[in-house]
């Protein structure tokens, strides 16, 4: 295989990820107008999300097979070589991401309403913004490999987790208030995890981008 | 390949220093410093006419055997630099074996005489030594199971991976610390390759290899450090497995990944 | 369609005419040539076979070639023969392999080319010009200098003893080195030519002095070339006619000195052949042809198989 056809690959392995990005956007976006739009067409959403899950699921089979092939192929080195491993790290996180983000539009169908959670739920809103712009800024980084755009990423990931903590500390008080609320608060606490858990792919991804660009693992190093 | 990292300081074997080679008028190489390292194999690669088998041949002095040719600045094998004016090439060439491109066995040398006659021209006669040496040598270059039987048979009848697995033996024999390597491989077929690849690892235990070569492949399995030339100048000196995952130099990324 | 095939294939039947007239002609020729060369063999057999018939074998093992008695036996002129070619070899062989060392391997490209032009040239002066610089000056240097020297110091050896006149086996000896050194050092200078450069490299690399390698790396693997060669300036002495008809001394007989003047197969035909008046004496000139006839063809062959097999041995 040639250098120019072998570049045509990587491209279109790029294109695969950016439109499974695209499509874990989407349901991100989807899932919020589950959870805090009260005229929306809960189930007919849900399906519309369920369908892109098993979408994700078909590119992430389809990409996984093609950088297999490539590997074994091109044996590529250097750069080739940190671009290959990246996609398959961002393909993997991508798929959970899809996988999180149905479980939230199912918890999100099936949330009953109370006016003593609207605090919980404008705080469980930030933070869904919060993580789509996440999403959003390391598939950016990632198609543009952008470095700078990844650390912001990672950084932003601390924001996350304070949220999610400021959610069930909330729910907790919702709880406390009113004990016939514990099921749902434990709904809502179930999304401010996944929720959390896709920013962490999302900061997953953003740590490839830093790997593809500079060859250095920088995993695992916040917490030290 | 080891991924654990290497706490021992590494010893240095040859110290390059300020090299420069000229065929005539025209620069081969141009002001090369490079530090080998004692019991690694370090392989250079880079296109052809970079001046990697000019490098190889200033390290025993063979440069100098080809008319017209000169060179300035130091090569420092174990502490003494071999281009000192007092310095004689021969017995800095019993220090240094070399393999060529193409296996080469003596004509009209039987496969004993060709693994003996270093031996047998550094002054060694003794029969007995010389049939320890001869075996010792083969073995170290997997060769004696196959040639055991019919040592006495012209070097010339036995297959190409053969013939340069018996030049291995034939430098091996007068026991030298630094072995140079031309394209060892470059006239065998995949499966001898294996064998020499093989082989070059098992030898670092005992000698420092230096080999040229350009498939890059077999650099990145066969070598602890590549050193990447470019038009006569060293572009990068790494570890190999830092050079084929995050090369420092964006020249050398290019070359390795095909974009050159 | 029809007529444009006709067309093709009057024309491909044309092509075979000239095909097969140009094979024709060539075939001719080589088989013209071949069977001069037997027809050669077999016409100086017959016109020597008189001689065999009367002498029978003892042709080759007397040494009388004498005219008045009609007796002639080959012995003392195949004596002279090999004793003059081996002389000039002995001088020859480790002249011509130092010469093309040198040529090869040590002088600088210039004095390489130069130098290997004029050995070259030497090779193409016609023989009696040897013929008459031996005859005039090597035959007076040898008498002068070289002879009383030796017949004085080692005139105990039966190789020098006796009278010296200049002319003889040994003036013979020498300007047949002289003629045969740019034979035998060109054809080893290509043998060595043909050693490939790794291999002086390989050599040069387990350690070894230039004089090692080139005993190892070119004389060892050259040397069935070098016997080629050798072969085939012994073949040229061999068959030497004019230079050493001027400088032998003509004059039959078997002495161990090489003083004494001498008579080869080829000196003895020039010398004898126009005076020769009986069929016998004609028959036995012959003869002495037909022997060194043959002797150089085998010559000739072998010089040309170790060549050949030195060729096959380095292509590898």
């Amino acid at each position: 295989m040639s250098v120019k056809l072998f570049d045509e690959r990587l491209n279109e392995l790029k294109s695969l990820i950016a439109s499974m990005g695209g499509c874990v956007e989407q349901m991100l976006k989807e899932a919020s107008m589950i959870i805090f739009q009260k005229q929306a067409d809960k189930e007919k959403l849900y399906r519309v999300i369920r369908d892109r899950e098993i979408e994700i699921d078909s590119l992430q089979v389809k990409l996984g097979k093609y950088c297999f092939r490539l590997l074994a192929v091109q044996s590529p080195v250097a750069k080739d070589l940190r671009m290959i491993l990246s996609i398959i790290a961002t393909n993997t996180s991508l798929e959970r991401m899809g996988d999180l983000s149905l479980n939230i539009a199912k918890r999100g169908r099936d949330l009953k309403e109370d006016p003593l959670l609207e605090t919980s739920l404008h705080c469980l809103e930030e933070m869904l913004i919060h993580i789509s712009l996440m999403v959003v800024d390391c598939l950016d980084a990632f198609i543009n490999e952008d470095e700078n755009l990844a650390r912001q990423v990672i950084i932003q990931d601390r924001k996350a987790d304070d949220l999610k903590e400021k959610i069930c500390f909330e729910l907790k008080s919702c709880i406390l208030k009113n004990t016939k609320l514990i099921d749902t608060c434990l709904q809502l606490v179930g999304v401010a995890e996944k929720l959390e858990r896709i920013g962490d792919q999302a900061t997953n991804i953003a740590e490839e981008v830093v790997f593809l660009q500079t060859g250095m693992d920088i995993k695992h190093q916040q917490q030290k | 390949m080891s991924f654990k990292k290497g706490k021992m300081k590494q010893k240095t074997l040859i110290e390059v220093k300020a090299l420069s080679a000229w065929f005539k008028k025209s620069q081969a190489l141009s002001n090369i410093n490079l530090l080998i390292e004692k019991n690694k194999v370090t392989a250079i690669i880079g296109p052809s006419g970079c001046g990697k088998s000019t490098f190889i041949r200033c390290l025993n002095r063979l440069h100098e055997e080809v008319e017209g040719a000169y060179l300035k600045g130091e090569v420092i094998l174990e502490g003494k630099n071999i281009y000192d004016l007092g310095s004689d090439p021969v017995l800095i060439r019993r220090n240094i074996g070399m393999v060529f491109q193409k296996p080469n066995p003596f004509p009209g040398m039987s496969i004993y005489d060709n693994v003996a006659i270093g031996l047998k021209l550094s002054g060694i006669k003794k029969r007995s030594l010389l049939d320890e040496r001869v075996e010792r040598s083969l073995r170290n270059a997997a060769l004696w199971k196959e040639v055991k039987d019919h040592l006495s048979r012209s070097g010339q009848s036995l297959s190409g991976g053969q013939q340069q697995r018996l030049c291995i033996a034939r430098a091996l024999a007068v026991n030298p610390s630094v072995m140079l390597m031309d394209e060892p491989t470059s006239a065998l077929e995949p499966i001898s390759t294996a064998w020499i690849e093989e082989l070059i690892q098992k030898l670092k235990n005992q000698v420092t290899v230096v080999f040229v070569t350009h498939n890059m492949q077999q650099a990145a399995r066969v070598s602890d450090r590549i050193a990447f030339f470019l038009n006569g100048e060293l572009v990068e000196f790494n570890k190999t497995s830092w050079f084929f995952t995050k090369p420092k130099h964006s020249k050398s990324e290019d070359y390795i990944t095909g974009r050159f | 369609m029809k007529n444009l095939h006709c067309q093709l294939s009057s024309l491909k039947s044309d092509v075979h005419f000239k095909d097969q007239l140009f094979s024709f002609i060539v075939k001719s020729l080589a088989f013209l040539f071949i069977s001069l060369f037997f027809s050669m063999a077999v016409i100086i057999f017959f016109k020597a076979w008189p001689a065999f018939k009367e002498f029978g074998f003892s042709f080759f093992t007397n040494s009388v070639w004498d005219s008045w008695k009609q007796e002639f036996g080959a012995l003392a002129l195949i004596y002279g023969t090999l004793l003059s070619s081996l002389l000039a070899l002995l001088i020859a062989v480790p002249v011509s392999i130092a010469l093309a060392l040198f040529l090869n391997e040590i002088a600088p490209r210039w004095l390489s080319v130069s130098l290997g032009f004029i050995v070259e040239m030497l090779a193409a002066i016609p023989s009696i010009v040897y013929g008459l610089w031996g005859l005039f000056i090597l035959a007076p240097f040898l008498r002068e200098h070289v002879q009383p020297f030796l017949s004085l110091h080692f005139g105990g050896l039966p190789l020098f003893s006796g009278p010296y006149y200049g002319i003889g086996m040994m003036c013979a000896g020498l300007i047949l080195a002289i003629m045969i050194i740019p034979t035998i050092s060109s054809l080893c200078k290509e043998v060595f030519r043909a050693v490939p450069h790794a291999n002086k490299e390989a050599v040069l690399s387990l350690g070894t002095t230039r004089w090692e390698m080139f005993k190892v790396a070119i004389l060892k693997g050259g040397m069935s070339g070098i016997i080629g060669a050798i072969v085939l300036g012994f073949g040229r002495a061999f068959g030497e006619t004019m230079a050493v008809t001027m400088v032998i001394g003509n004059k039959v007989g078997l002495s161990s000195s090489l003083f004494a003047p001498s008579q080869t197969m080829a000196s003895v035909l020039a010398t004898q052949y126009a005076e020769a008046d009986t069929r016998l004496h004609l028959a036995s000139l012959t003869a002495a042809g037909f022997t060194l006839f043959i002797v150089s063809l085998l010559f000739n062959s072998l010089s040309i198989l170790f060549l050949w097999k030195m060729k096959k041995n380095i292509k590898t």
